[in-house]
């Protein structure tokens, strides 16, 4: 077996240290932080280096003397440019400082350095990107940095130095890796495989049983502000919504706690629109005026701001886990009891629409719990609703003396219609088509106006362009369209009805989900983005009404919206898509409470197996004291015989196959150490011990009698302590030991 | 001459963690098992485990991510943290491993002598049977010298292999010492902690005086016998009286090949003495003559090259140190025994040097001037340094 030379091991480690590098540098490209050209470029440097290691040798002394300052100077620039984003010049920095020293040789001190800088990348863009190739870099990691701090202690605790030009003149990597591939041992290989699968074990365990409490201050460099990709915000603007029904990335996973606690439908709010102007529905500034106020916390309960769910079912816990970038509205399908936040967070409520923000979009996945969801087509209205909404009879408001309709409040905000006459009178005629100039029932009347949307437009993604024409745009569609989306469709119907004198809202957020059977979640991708209305009935419900045609049922093939039904996913995708669950669910959201449930499962476990056991040990003890009790005839003693027949007849073979195994080895001599176990060598020994005072006392005494015992306290010495004793002849001296002892009376 | 360093009674209690004896066969499991438990709590003495500072930055690295991860109850910083700990844990069940099996000893030259350097090997060998042993050095240091050096094991010792390592040790004076080697030491397998497992050696030497430039030449018309006198005595004659077993330090001009193969052992011849023209060393140091210092130390380079030339041409009879008897010198153990003797020669009180040795072979040393020596034969003067 060959050994690496001392050269060869500093190859080894730079090796290792520029695959540190690399790693960081691909960490890294996951933070959106817009220098993935550079981010490429130096990974570039360092492959370069990797393949021309010469290089390194090869940089002026010039460029060293001028690095330095020349660093220091564009770090403290860097941070003095950009100090109020901290985070950034920070990474800029590690990502600097991890160049330089894969420009250079490095000593025992510099190579640690290196370690520390790639772990610190890795660790800032697994909190920052909570992604799963975090877990994966981490997989690759842990290993190259273990062998690399194994070589630098190896080699650096004897013979400190650096690598030099001459090291790699003719140098050839792959030459080097057949030495490396020579060098080691298909034992060390197993052993070191049985050594990451142990760390791996004990990190997990660890993982699990680390205490863990909150104190609830949060590093504020450690959180990146992310954007909303998704568009839902306070002013949706048409096709905003339509927009991300080509976007197939996941947008939402829910974890429920039983298939059948999930609807058929399900939607999921995430922001309301009481306000319609010109460019199209928003959230009215009297609303926001009302929730201003942010709060800080972990937990939140319903009752804390004044709306209870009616009627809230079980205890049942969804848990939702946000991809990052989404949006700041959190999805909910319905009014709850309680919400738990993963951690403390900054948010802001809306108790009157059951809504809820936070302070910034979440640039990476972010965790909440819901306990106590009620599912229902239609939201309980608060008090306050119900008194304002008392007069539901459609309303323009006034123009003040700007020329300006003056602001008008929520909830009244829900009965406003386009302040062009015309265009109110456009609708008004069409609400009397729809109802024939009858006052209809709430649900009756949202019957007839989602037909009539049927019956007059289809649902399709390309519009005719009407922005060279005069008008409301929405009004314009209704008039001069046939086709359009879930936005138009909402909107239209939020017109029709506030118009009927139903006070009508906006919602927009996520309807549909697919089912993943393998961890039980649903996915919610952004194509399941959507828009629909919430009509006041005046008996102080909220009646959720989607007047989207359901495409499923006949719409034009390419060009579907996402069904608000629940589908499934199956195959390669499911398979992948459970592991990034399983991420979410057991490492980035596992916390105390998750702790406690496994500590619970685990005494359960064990108390029922302990019970378990006792029964069945008490049961098979009385069935044996039975089957003994019972009388005996030829057949049951029999059967007994055969029975200790056969256990004696396995345990001889297990212990034959033993020794013999054991002898083969040792005959073999392949196994260093056995020869101390060695059953000759141990039998030997213990006869000694008997024979020795016999032999000592027997000197002198008799001369045939002492010849005897010479003989054999001769042949046992040379059994015990000789080389490789033969098994035949040991057993000859053995009983000759036996027969002497006995003749001596011992 | 060569020790094992096996675990002493001392070592074996209770207590000890990682001393390679830990893991001796001998020991019973179930000893073993609450020694380890008994000794993470209270290490034995002499054990001990320091970070080095890649381990300090590792606890920093370690404390700073800890405090992270309760801070914002990231469960990645928590991740990174198990790993850490895990790998801290890892680590040391590796260097358990790699303490565990490996037994080694100390050979030493058969003699050391001052301002000569002499080559020490520390023998290594590795009893695992599957894992090879790494990273491992032992501090050697003397009493006179306490600057500790390290001696490196800097390959690998795979399963059942032996290794040596080799230290050159060079005393600068006569007189006993002690090598002292403490270890094994080892920061493997990822350098953050130093361990120190118990098991070193203590082993006492004497250092022979160092050789001399000295001058010797019997007095002119000198005779060491008076004429006609003949003594069968054993020496380097011509005939043979004897054949005896072979000795450490016979020349190999007197193996008695015959007798050899016969007995299947080597066999010596013993010749008679031809003539007595061989010398006697009398030595005396009393506190009057002769004092701690410069002389003293001259005086037994000089005593000790010069029987070890003698010794060589045949012509050393034997020695005598002031009033002790003589002692003769036949073999090369006896002329070591001289040596030894001479390592720890010291000026005596309570002796009064003879008022004159004029005896036709004996010599004896004075100090003479400027520092030197002189050796006298029956009274005159026949060498110096």
């Amino acid at each position: 077996m060959n050994t690496l030379s001392q050269t060869d091991l500093h190859r080894l480690k730079w090796l290792l240290g520029q695959l540190l590098a690399l790693i960081a540098f691909w960490a890294m490209l996951e933070l959106d932080f817009g220098s993935q050209p550079l981010l490429l470029l130096m990974g570039c440097v360092v492959v370069a280096t990797l393949v021309w290691p010469g290089l390194p040798a090869r940089i002026p002394a010039i460029f060293w003397k001028a690095a330095t300052p020349a660093l220091v100077t564009i770090i403290i620039l860097d941070f003095l440019l950009h100090g109020v984003d901290f985070l950034k010049p920070l990474v800029r920095m590690v990502m600097l400082l991890t160049l330089f020293r894969c420009l250079q040789y490095r000593a025992r001190r510099e190579d640690l350095q290196l370690v520390l800088l790639c772990l610190f990348i890795l660790v800032i863009t697994g909190v920052l990107t909570v992604s799963l190739t975090f877990g994966l870099q981490m997989m690759i990691f842990t290993p190259l940095a273990m062998a690399m701090l194994f070589v630098i202690n190896l080699v650096e605790a004897t013979y400190e130095r650096k690598l030099v030009r001459e090291d790699w003149l003719g140098f050839r990597w792959l030459s080097f890796l057949r030495r490396i591939r020579r060098s080691m041992d298909y034992r060390m290989l197993g052993f070191s495989g049985v050594l990451f699968f142990g760390v791996v074990a004990i990190s997990s365990l660890i993982f699990v049983t680390i205490p863990r409490f909150n104190i609830d201050q949060a590093l504020p460099f450690l959180q990146m502000p992310g954007t909303s990709t998704t568009g839902f915000s306070d002013t949706i603007r048409y096709g905003d919504v339509s927009n991300l029904q080509e976007d197939e990335r996941v947008a939402l996973r829910v974890e429920v706690p039983d298939a059948g606690l999930v609807p058929d439908n399900p939607y999921w709010r995430m922001v309301v629109l009481d306000e319609y102007t010109d460019d199209g529905f928003r959230m009215s500034v009297s609303l926001k005026r009302n929730n201003i106020e942010y709060k800080s916390g972990s937990h939140l309960a319903a009752r804390y701001w004044g709306r209870f769910p009616t009627n809230p079912p079980e205890s049942n816990e969804w848990i939702y886990y946000m991809e990052g970038n989404v949006s700041e509205y959190l999805p909910l399908p319905g009014p709850f009891d309680t919400l738990r936040f993963q951690k403390k967070s900054k948010y802001q409520p809306f108790p009157s629409l059951n809504l809820l923000a936070l302070d910034a979009v979440s640039a990476n996945v972010f965790g909440y719990s819901v306990k106590g969801v009620l599912i229902e087509d239609r939201l309980l209205a608060t008090s306050a609703e119900r008194l304002g909404l008392a007069d539901m009879s459609p309303l323009v408001p006034p123009l003040n003396a700007e020329g300006r309709p003056e602001l008008v409040g929520y909830p009244q905000t829900t009965r406003i219609l386009p302040p062009n006459e015309r265009d109110r009178a456009y609708l008004q005629s069409v609400v009397d088509e729809i109802t024939g100039g009858e006052p209809l029932p709430a649900e009756v009347f949202v019957e007839r106006a989602s037909a009539w949307l049927r019956d007059n437009y289809r649902y399709n993604r390309r519009v005719r362009d009407l922005s060279n024409m005069q008008g409301d745009p929405l009004i314009l569609w209704m008039q001069e369209d046939t086709q359009g989306w879930c936005e138009h469709f909402a909107g239209a119907f939020a017109m029709l009805s506030r118009t009927a004198g139903y006070p009508t809202r906006l919602v927009a957020g996520f309807a549909g989900a697919d089912w993943n059977g393998l961890e039980s979640y649903l996915i919610i991708r952004n194509s399941n983005a959507h828009a629909w209305v919430e009509m006041y009935d005046g008996k102080g419900y909220w009646l959720r009404v989607d007047p989207t045609p359901d495409v499923t049922a006949g719409g034009e093939l390419g060009m579907l919206m996402g069904a608000s039904s629940v589908g499934t996913i199956s195959g390669w995708t499911a398979w992948m898509d459970s592991l990034r669950m399983i991420w979410y669910r057991r490492v980035i959201n596992f916390d105390e409470g998750d702790q406690e449930r496994i500590a619970e499962d685990l005494r359960g476990y064990s108390m029922r197996t302990y019970e378990e056991t006792k029964a069945y040990v008490k049961a098979q003890l009385a069935s044996l004291k039975l089957w003994l009790t019972k009388g005996w005839d030829r057949e049951k003693a029999l059967q007994l015989f055969l029975t200790i027949a056969l256990v004696c007849f396995i345990f001889l073979a297990i212990r034959y196959l033993f020794l013999w195994g054991r002898e083969f080895l040792l005959r073999k001599g392949s196994v260093l150490g056995l020869h101390a176990t060695d059953p000759v060598r141990k039998q030997a020994s213990r006869l000694l011990s008997r024979c020795k005072p016999v032999y000592e006392g027997t000197a002198g005494v008799d001369g045939a009698m002492t010849a005897d015992w010479s003989e054999v306290y001769q042949a046992l010495l040379a059994l015990r302590y000789g080389e490789s004793p033969d098994r035949k002849q040991a057993r000859q001296v053995f009983r000759r030991a036996r027969q002497l002892l006995r003749q001596s009376g011992r | 001459m060569s020790s094992w360093a096996e675990p002493t009674p001392e070592a074996a209690r209770p207590g000890d963690w990682a001393d390679p004896g830990f893991f001796s066969s001998r020991l019973g499991r179930g000893d073993t098992f609450w020694r380890l438990i008994w000794s993470m709590l209270l290490p034995p003495e002499g054990n001990r485990t320091i970070p080095t500072p890649a381990g300090y930055a590792l606890i920093l690295v370690a404390l700073g991510l800890g405090t992270a991860a309760y801070n914002t109850s990231s469960n990645i910083l928590f991740m990174a943290l198990s790993l850490l700990l895990s790998s801290l844990i890892l680590s040391g069940f590796l260097s358990l491993l790699n303490f565990k099996g490996t037994r080694w000893r100390l050979n030493l030259p058969s003699h050391f002598r001052a301002a000569e350097t002499a080559d020490l090997q520390i023998e290594l060998t590795n009893t695992k049977k599957l894992i090879p042993t790494y990273n491992i050095w032992f501090n050697i240091r003397t009493l006179e010298q306490p600057v500790r050096e390290r001696v490196f094991l800097d390959q690998r010792l795979n399963p059942g292999e032996v290794n040596r390592l080799d230290w050159t040790y060079k005393p600068m004076k006569r007189g006993t010492d002690v090598i002292v080697i403490s270890g094994l030491e080892s920061q493997f397998p990822f350098g953050f902690l130093r361990k120190i497992v118990g098991g070193g050696i203590k082993r006492a030497i004497t250092v022979f005086p160092g050789r001399i430039d000295y001058t010797f030449k019997p007095p002119s018309g000198h005779r060491s016998h008076q004429q006609g006198d003949t003594n069968r005595r054993i020496g380097g004659g011509a005939e043979l009286i004897n054949i005896r077993g072979y000795q450490k330090g016979d020349p190999q001009r007197l193996v008695h090949w015959k007798a050899t193969a016969r007995l299947r052992q080597l066999m010596i011849r013993q010749m008679a003495e031809e003539n007595r023209d061989g010398y006697l060393l009398f030595l005396e140091t009393p506190e009057s003559v002769w004092q701690e210092g410069v002389a003293l130390e001259k005086l037994c380079s000089y005593a000790a090259s010069l029987a070890e030339d003698l010794f060589r041409e045949g012509r050393l009879i034997g020695y005598a140190i002031n009033d002790e008897p003589v002692t003769a010198v036949k073999r090369l153990h006896d002329l070591h025994s001289f040596m030894h003797v001479l390592a720890e020669l010291k000026p005596v009180s309570r002796y009064e040097p003879a008022a004159e040795v004029t005896g036709p072979n004996v010599v004896i040393f004075r100090p003479g001037s400027g520092g030197s020596v002189n050796a006298y034969l029956g009274g005159s003067l026949a060498g110096s340094t």
